[in-house]
């Protein structure tokens, strides 16, 4: 049973061969941040932005809460990489074949066979494959590398950029708004339902190499749409650095599906900040799953402004050894008659951590807001470390908040019962676990559930003995 | 006036004087202690007495103890030879008396407390009852020594005498050792001025097979702040920390109840139930830490906030740590208001709307003696406390 689902990870572990056409020298400076505006020919706004949030950056010291950011070497890191591709090719042919073959390894193109309705992939700092079907193109939907959107829908990106989530939010987020670069741009104009889902993939390749790619996706009045991104980076011995700003506009009776699955490489700093603001009648969900990476720091979160708007939160992190997990999410009710659920699954396994750090706020005057949180908590071999950080902030006497965990180990009385059936004890852990996440997988599609079981298993190779 | 002098005067002991100076010393140097965690509602930390030194602390305090069994309890300046060593040995062994400035004005003004020992096997049949009475500011020591095998009942009022309008500030301290198969119930029922700034420190260490049990009851304080935290450090040890508050008008309260696990098969079981009204706030932090030196553990924690006030405001931490997989914890908050069919409910059967609000009050606070059913002793210890408060307010 386990030779079918058996996957390589390597396939995501080993580094192509580096082939870029500018690598910015390591360390950020002034010079630097104009030369990447220069190079993607920005309009003053932008280079303007980027230099007053390199000031604030430089001004604002490491936070102090949370896990330890102490090897994350910010000197070292090279904050602009280049790679040797045309831009944005619209045929995978065009597409070099090293960087071919990482995606397709990857199963980029195998997804897009799958008739997925757009597909972005974004190798380094730049998007190097994009493809968006004809009939969604014909609706008016527009699903651009942010860097070319920049130049063909200015007014909309300057109406949103930088609004939902501005560039003095916190250090990462300076330094984000100064070296962005790439990542997608999605509008769905007025009432269009995108039924099958938008794609992008995220590579860093490079060794000590930093990615900054900037999410703005914008679903307009009584628009739908569903968008899933997956991550991945190499396993080198120096860290590197992933700082990636995902905005969300879910307007007027709106809904939006944002999913991800994060697996970076073991030695990444993952310090990322996704945000959505929902106006009236609109629906945000989030659908996560973070493994990989060595240190993530991630709680997406969804401000509820509009009356009736709704948020929905369901994520899984893993850690195994040597990995610090410290993910969760946030819901602000801003709105009357609001309501967040988070759902949040974690497993940690010998030697890993996570935690859960959530935020619920209630604002005084949001009236009849109500929101349930649920954290569940899987603990596997020795030495592994569970945190649950939930804050409950409530100023309004008209809300109705509440909040649960567990955490546990799997049950003597569940393995009894799948060993006398007849599994060895690790397919049976294998089986309880794949349950466990069951919830999360079967919310997303096929391949990423795949891929997510799969990368599961993998991590749970060797739990026994 | 805090100085020098002071240190001589309530008792002319060395030892005592000593250990006065040197807090003194400190004191201004500490921080005071944290009333914010993270983007949680602010507690008013305005409303500690700022010129600490300044203010009078030749204090009137009245400690009334009522006890009826062969246990030892009397205040610390009638102690004997022995009981002074033991006093000498236990007192700040579990609280940090440099944590923060406040605990360290406790330490150098405090000029009296309570000892309390439990001789080993003895088991008692009454609970040993203490009425705490302060004027305007007041500092409390009690420690509390069960020996192997002992069980035992404290409770606790604590009360104010004056009226009047000045701001006044309580520093308490209470530590409680109890050793192998020892069980300690301590309950407290606080019902000082709302001009008051009310300061506590509890800490317990829980030997093999002891058992340490916490209910506190909060009514009166402008701001009130509370630790209370238990070491099991013993195999098998439990504890349980229950709190009541009832908090309105403008009352800040802030508290925390931490359990740390430092051995095989030890449980907690935490539950703070609150009712807040007018615009009063409250924040609460729980914490169970499970150490990788305790497998088997068994946590269990809950915060609930039944918000009435409209101007009212509810913070909730229920946090948990566990280094340990062989564990099995589980936690929950919830912050809500009374339910419109409740009272529906209540009124349809004559109650007039207030009436059925005291009603369901009530019985929000009273729903805390679920996790004493198996011992109705302390469930009847907490339902007085909870009447006779309510009763007064």
């Amino acid at each position: 049973m386990t030779d079918d689902i058996a996957i390589d990870r390597t396939k995501y572990d080993q580094a192509s061969e580096e082939r870029l056409t500018y690598k910015a020298s390591p360390g950020i400076t002034e010079e630097l941040v104009r030369r990447i505006s220069q190079r993607k020919d920005e309009p003053a706004w932008m280079l303007d932005l980027r230099l007053k949030s390199l000031k604030r950056y430089q001004e604002k010291p490491l936070p102090t809460w949370g896990p330890s950011l102490k090897g994350l070497e910010l000197d070292k890191i090279h904050y602009y990489l280049q790679p040797d591709a045309k831009k944005n090719s619209t045929r995978w042919e065009d597409v070099p074949e090293d960087i071919k073959q990482t995606f397709e390894q990857l199963g980029i193109p195998e997804a897009e066979r799958r008739a997925l309705a757009g597909t972005g992939a974004q190798y380094e700092s730049e998007m190097i494959y994009h493809k968006l079907k004809e009939e969604l193109k014909k609706q008016g939907v527009i699903f651009l590398d942010m860097d070319v959107a920049l130049k063909e829908q200015e007014a909309l990106v300057k109406e949103h950029f930088n609004k939902c989530v501005p560039y003095n939010d916190h250090k990462f987020a300076m330094l984000h708004y100064a070296t962005w670069s790439g990542g997608t741009f999605i509008h769905v104009p007025k009432g269009v339902k995108a039924e099958q889902p938008l794609q992008a993939y995220f590579r860093m390749n490079a060794e000590r190499g930093g990615q900054f790619e900037h999410t703005l996706i914008i679903i307009e009045e009584g628009a739908e749409a569903s968008y899933i991104e997956g991550c991945s980076a190499p396993r080198y011995d120096t860290s590197s650095l992933h700082a990636g700003c995902v905005e969300l506009f879910v307007k007027k009776g709106a809904q939006l599906r944002y999913s991800s699955v994060e697996n970076w490489s073991g030695n990444t700093y993952n310090l990322n900040t996704k945000r959505a603001i929902v106006d009236e009648d609109g629906i945000i969900e989030w659908v996560s799953g973070n493994l990989g990476s060595g240190t993530t720091m991630l709680y997406p979160t969804s401000i509820l402004k509009g009356n009736r708007s709704k948020a929905e939160h369901l994520s899984i992190s893993f850690a195994a050894e040597g990995q610090h997990q410290d993910t969760g999410a946030k819901a602000y009710h801003l709105g009357k008659n609001t309501s967040s659920t988070i759902t949040a699954k974690s497993i940690s396994k010998t030697g890993g951590t996570v935690t859960y750090r959530g935020v619920v706020k209630v604002n005084k005057g949001s009236t009849n807001a109500r929101s349930n949180v649920e954290c569940d908590s899987l603990m596997i071999g020795n030495n592994s470390v569970s945190n649950t950080i939930p804050l409950i902030d409530v100023k309004d006497k008209t809300a109705k908040v509440g909040h649960e965990a567990r955490v546990g180990r799997i049950g003597e009385e569940q393995l009894f019962y799948l060993q006398s059936r007849g599994l060895d004890e690790e397919a049976a852990i294998k089986m309880i676990v794949s349950g466990f996440i069951e919830p999360i997988t079967k919310e997303l599609p096929l391949e990423y559930a795949m891929e997510l079981n799969k990368l599961i298993e993998l991590e749970m190779e060797g739990t026994i003995g | 006036m805090i100085n020098k002098d002071h240190a001589k005067l309530p008792d002319k002991r060395p030892e005592q004087a000593r250990r006065r100076l040197e807090a003194i010393g400190k004191i201004h140097n500490l921080p005071l202690p944290l009333l914010k965690e993270g983007l949680s509602t602010a507690i008013d930390s305005d409303r500690i007495p700022k010129e600490l030194h300044n203010k009078s602390y030749h204090q009137t305090t009245t400690h009334l103890i009522t006890n009826e069994s062969e246990a030892t309890a009397k205040p610390f300046d009638e102690a004997n030879e022995q009981e002074r060593a033991l006093i000498k040995r236990h007192r700040y062994s579990l609280i940090d008396p440099h944590k923060d400035r406040l605990i360290a004005l406790q330490q150098a003004a405090s000029d009296n407390g309570i000892l309390i020992t439990i001789p080993p096997r003895t088991k008692l049949e009454k609970p040993i009852n203490i009425l705490s009475e302060y004027d305007t500011n007041g500092f409390t020591h009690i420690l509390i020594i069960a020996r192997n095998g002992s069980e035992a009942t404290i409770t606790r009022n604590i009360k104010e005498r004056r009226g009047g309008d000045e701001t006044g500030l309580i520093c308490e301290a209470v530590e409680i050792i109890a050793e192998e198969h020892a069980r300690i119930t301590y309950n407290e029922a606080q019902d000082v001025s709302r001009r008051t700034a009310w300061y506590s420190q509890k800490k317990a260490r829980a030997g093999p097979r002891a058992e340490v049990r916490w209910y506190s009851h909060v009514t009166g304080g402008s701001l009130t702040k509370q630790d209370t935290t238990t070491l099991l450090e013993g195999k098998d040890a439990k504890s349980a920390s229950l709190a009541t508050m009832l908090l309105a008008g403008e009352q800040h309260e802030n508290s925390t109840t931490n359990a740390h696990h430092a051995a095989a098969n030890t449980t907690t079981r935490m539950h703070a139930k609150a009712i807040i009204g007018g615009s009063a706030r409250m924040l609460h932090r729980g914490l169970i830490d499970i150490s990788e030196e305790s497998p088997g553990a068994e946590g269990y924690q809950q915060g609930d906030a039944l918000l009435t006030g409209t101007e009212a405001e509810a913070d909730i931490i229920p946090q948990l740590e566990i280094k340990n997989a062989d564990v099995a914890c589980s936690h929950g908050a919830t912050v809500g208001n009374i339910e419109e069919e409740d009272l529906f409910y209540l009124q349809s059967r004559g109650l007039d709307e207030e009436r059925a609000r005291d009603v369901i009050a009530e019985a929000f606070l009273i729903s805390i003696t679920a996790h004493a059913e198996e011992d109705e002793q302390w469930k009847e210890e907490i339902l007085s406390i909870i009447k006779a408060q309510r009763g007064t307010t």
